[in-house]
């Protein structure tokens, strides 16, 4: 990441008469990046794009774009172009009306647009579309010339809102990978809004999570996953086993916490957020069951296999410990059916010292 | 769906529904059949086939002046209601600025009121200003009247279609006014056009208001309420009002088949 | 822009990000109200100001007086005591409304059944039924209210063709001129407009709710009168107003077919700013009416509201 930031949006607000759709955020963007805003529906993501192509002006902060404030510049103006959750693409226009509706304020001579047109429709591999209307169009046709139509302006940020969402899950999957290809090979800096976690860990370089008009945390997918800030970001982003804990003990920097029936363990000191309500948290992959106590394991209890489904490609498991309001939940890759328990089994369930997470409320 | 199974057929529901068409036509229907009836009197029997209360109406130049009275008042009244309805359908489907329903509401207060208090509260206005009646005054009580319908053609219209695309070209670096020409016109045209020929008959039609309204020269309607008191000359009217019914019906159907075709192209999947 | 302003707010102290403190912007008047504003311009220049005088003028008007053809300014309740309190102007209130309501309910019984018709059961054929039923009666009022005086006038097509057949030697009276001739003509015309926000209000209606209310063991009665009429309530509101309000200020039916005892107030104002030239009077009658009408409306629709509401 470069030291200057390519976008910076400092301090911003939104408030719709009471509802503060954005709060407060603060958030720097590389050039290049493939950033995503990913959250539920509700939490400001998409007012916070619409902010920067500049459809929504901001309550109260600034957004710099390349160094620029924005603030006075209207989307017209602005060196961002967007690909719309309907994409938007005209439908009174043909494809290649609508790819190169953009060029018209740039009055190039008529070789150059058509040039530029060809150019921009083989990027989406969609050639021999010109003369198509939009009802002729699937809905990933749509998206690419949603994509080809804004690409064209050369825009130095291109801003994408839940693009994939229309698309069925095949397509979905399949435009995932373009989206990422073609955000290598044309260098622009892409922002994008989605929902959807997968999404988001697949295509972009950082992810910031936004809840309730605030960014939560911002990271790569990786950290996001194995170091989330809050049991909030940890339970949105997949699954997530929560427990209980109440410290009991504080010497040398370390910290011990009793986890109820799961047993105590001793964690650093800098781990423990002070001052808040935390719990302890492991992923269920990471959870491991067999017939005896593993001893190396920090937390491990007797559990009774309350019920177990079969995914495809992994299992999950689903375990009631005494003492524990919550049940239990473990994933496991086990393709062997013999070895599989059965329910109402009883097992013991452990977690490894260095997959526990303390994590604020 | 399919032709058979729930709620598909209703026989008796079917049989009331023709009973209705008849007694909505049946009127219209004596009118017409009457207008090609060779003898003064509109009563049986019928004394035979003639086409002379059609030719009647060449000849009539009081008639020709009240169509062309007609004709002007309608296309302007036209024009205008449904340029202002457009400007005013699009800032209240797409602005939020305060107090947009209480603009709306007064504007549509014509579509609330008796015609006859509207008639007469205009007619109060017109002569409290010292404005003389004329074509002139019709023409404004006629954008009056017209304009809360081409406002709910409008609005139903803009509301038809995504606010995306105008972002979409305002992103792509089209400015507001030339956003407004190269996608906001052509994605609501169906309801511009459906709004124009609705206006016009509703002022083509118009008794009430412009009974008021009306100072020297007079519009179709007038001029036919003023005939219809000299049995003389009813069949002539009949002839007419036959002319007028088939000729705008023709109009409506055109509307309505125009509003489909332009729902269908822009509906977005 | 130079309507809008610019002041800076001062940004919180100790939370700087960066070196280069932003500045806090806010407009006084956001951009897209003077967009809308400017958009409303022309309608509210030309028909909000128009109508908006007009109404004040009348309000003045009736606490005016006249001398010969002069209004005078002033300030009497007298017109009103007048309105409100003449024979002849509540001879013809109550029978404008007793029409009007007696209109306003058979349109509606007339019109349900089709509504339902079309919603229902019209299939692919609906578009040809509603073009059918409601096309040809946005046009020509005069027309289909003339024609109406020459079905039942005196020398009109029934009584010429019952003397025709032999069946009468004369004419039958009681057919026009009364107000039942006025509302048979009043029903005539408006019975399209109340079919088309019926069937708005019952095409709406998910057939999953009827095949769900005839799952759980309902009779098509039943579900009619637990479905079908309670969801079709507004629809049943929105039609009798859009028939209720027009047809109380009605002028050219009882001209035409009403003769002396089917005259309604429409007639009497008219007469007030025409013949008997007593504009401060026509005027007070006129926003009696209205007042009246309004009324009406307002508790009607409170009525339907609640009913709907202990239904639900």
């Amino acid at each position: 990441m470069s030291d200057e930031a390519f976008i910076r949006i400092d301090r911003v607000s939104k408030h719709f008469g009471n509802v503060r759709a954005v709060d407060n955020v603060s958030l720097e963007i590389s050039q290049g990046e493939f950033f995503a805003l990913l959250g539920p529906s509700g939490c400001g993501k998409t007012t916070l794009l619409r902010m920067i192509a500049g459809f929504d002006t901001p309550t109260h902060g600034e957004i710099f774009i390349d160094g620029q404030p924005m603030a006075d510049v209207p989307p017209n103006h602005r060196p961002t172009n967007m690909v719309f959750q309907s994409y938007a693409v005209f439908p009174h226009l043909t494809v290649r009306q609508n790819v190169g509706y953009g060029l018209r304020r740039e009055r190039l001579a008529s070789e150059e647009e058509a040039r530029r047109i060809d150019e921009a429709l083989e990027l989406v591999h969609l050639t021999g579309y010109d003369a198509r209307k939009p009802n002729q169009l699937s809905g990933g046709q749509r998206q690419r010339v949603a994509l080809a139509r804004a690409l064209i302006k050369r825009p130095k940020v291109l801003l994408l809102d839940e693009p994939l969402a229309a698309l069925d899950k095949k397509l979905r999957e399949e435009m995932q990978m373009e989206l990422r290809a073609l955000q290598r090979s044309v260098g622009i800096t892409f922002v994008f809004v989605t929902h959807d976690q997968e999404e988001a860990f697949a295509l972009s370089d950082r992810v910031a999570v936004m809840f309730d008009g605030r960014v939560a945390q911002t990271d790569t997918p990786r950290r996001l996953y194995d170091y989330p800030a809050s049991t909030r970001v940890a339970g949105f982003i997949g699954q997530m086993n929560f427990f209980d804990a109440i410290e009991t003990g504080r010497q040398n920097g370390s910290v011990t916490l009793d986890v109820g029936p799961l047993g105590r363990i001793e964690v650093p000191a800098k781990d423990v957020p002070e001052g808040v309500p935390f719990k302890v948290a492991a992923r269920p992959e990471l959870i491991t069951f067999s017939t005896l106590p593993e001893n190396s394991h920090a937390l491990k209890a007797k559990a009774r296999l309350r019920g177990h489904a079969f995914l495809g490609d992994r299992s999950q498991f689903i375990f009631d410990v005494d003492g524990l309001a919550r049940p239990i939940i473990a994933m496991t890759s086990l393709d062997d059916e013999a070895s599989m328990p059965k329910d109402g089994a009883e097992l013991w369930i452990g977690i490894p010292r260095d997959w526990i997470n303390v994590l604020p409320e | 769906m399919s032709a058979s199974g729930f709620m598909t057929e209703n026989r008796p529901l079917k049989a009331y529904a023709l009973l209705i068409i008849v007694y909505l036509y049946a009127p219209i229907l004596i009118l017409l059949a009457f207008s090609f009836n060779n003898s003064i009197f509109i009563a049986f029997p019928f004394k035979g086939l003639t086409l002379k209360w059609y030719w009647a109406l060449t000849g009539n130049s009081q008639l020709h002046q009240a169509l062309w009275n007609s004709l002007v008042v309608g296309v302007i009244a036209a024009l205008v209601s449904t340029i202002l309805a457009t400007l005013a359908a699009k800032a209240v489907t797409r602005y939020r600025m305060p107090g947009r329903n209480a603009m709306v509401s007064l504007v549509s207060l014509p579509m609330l009121m008796p015609e006859v208090i509207l008639g007469i509260a205009l007619l109060v206005f017109l002569l409290s200003i010292d404005i003389k009646l004329s074509l002139a005054t019709i023409i404004i009580g006629h954008i009056i009247i017209c304009t809360p319908y081409a406002l709910v053609t409008m609005i139903s219209r803009f509301q038809g279609y995504d606010p995306a695309y105008e972002e979409a070209s305002l992103d792509l670096g089209e400015t507001a006014l030339s956003t407004f020409w190269r996608v906001t016109l052509p994605l609501v045209w169906p309801g511009v056009v459906s709004s124009l020929l609705l206006t016009f008959l509703i002022s083509f039609d118009d008794f009430v208001v412009t009974f008021f309204l009306t100072g020297t020269e007079q519009t179709l309607p007038i001029f036919m309420w003023s005939q219809l008191r000299f049995s003389d000359r009813l069949p002539a009217m009949l002839a007419l009002g036959s002319l007028i019914i088939v000729v705008s019906t023709v109009l409506l159907i055109l509307v309505e088949w125009l509003r489909r075709r332009g729902e269908g192209a822009t509906a977005t999947p | 822009m130079a309507i809008t302003s610019v002041r800076d707010i001062p940004a919180p102290s100790g939370s700087r990000l960066s070196a280069a403190a932003p500045r806090r912007k806010q407009r006084l008047i956001p951009r897209d109200w003077i967009s809308g504003y400017g958009l409303m311009l022309p309608v509210m220049l030309i028909c909000g100001v128009a109508l908006a005088f007009a109404m004040i003028s009348t309000v003045l008007a009736s606490f005016w007086t006249q001398e010969g053809y002069k209004l005078v300014p002033g300030f009497t309740l007298e017109n009103y005591r007048e309105a409100v309190s003449n024979p002849l102007y509540q001879l013809t209130m109550a029978r404008s409304l007793a029409i009007s309501l007696t209109t306003t309910a058979l349109t509606i019984l007339l019109a349900y059944p089709i509504a339902y018709f079309l919603a229902f059961y019209a299939g692919s054929r609906r578009t040809l039924w509603l073009i059918l039923i409601t096309t040809p009666f946005w046009t020509s009022y005069l027309l289909r209210v003339f024609s109406w005086k020459v079905i039942l006038g005196y020398n009109g097509v029934i009584n010429s063709g019952l003397k025709s057949l032999g069946l009468i030697s004369e004419p039958l009276t009681f057919l026009v001129y009364n107000p039942i001739a006025v509302i048979i003509t009043l029903v005539h015309a408006w019975l399209p407009f109340a079919i088309l926000p019926l069937y708005v209000s019952l095409e709406k209606i998910d057939r999953s709710y009827l095949e769900a209310a005839t799952d759980l063991g309902d009779s098509a009665r039943d579900r009619f009168w637990r479905i079908v009429f309670p969801l079709s309530v507004p629809g049943v509101m929105a039609a009798s107003l859009m028939i209720f309000i027009p047809t109380v200020g009605d002028y050219v039916t009882p001209q035409m077919v009403g003769g002396p005892d089917g005259q309604m107030v429409a007639s009497s104002i008219v007469e007030l700013f025409g013949r008997v030239n007593d504009k401060p009077l026509g005027s007070a009658l006129a926003i009696v009416s209205i007042v009246i009408v309004t009324g009406l409306s307002l508790a009607y629709m409170f009525l339907t509201r609640r009913v709907s509401e202990r239904m639900a």
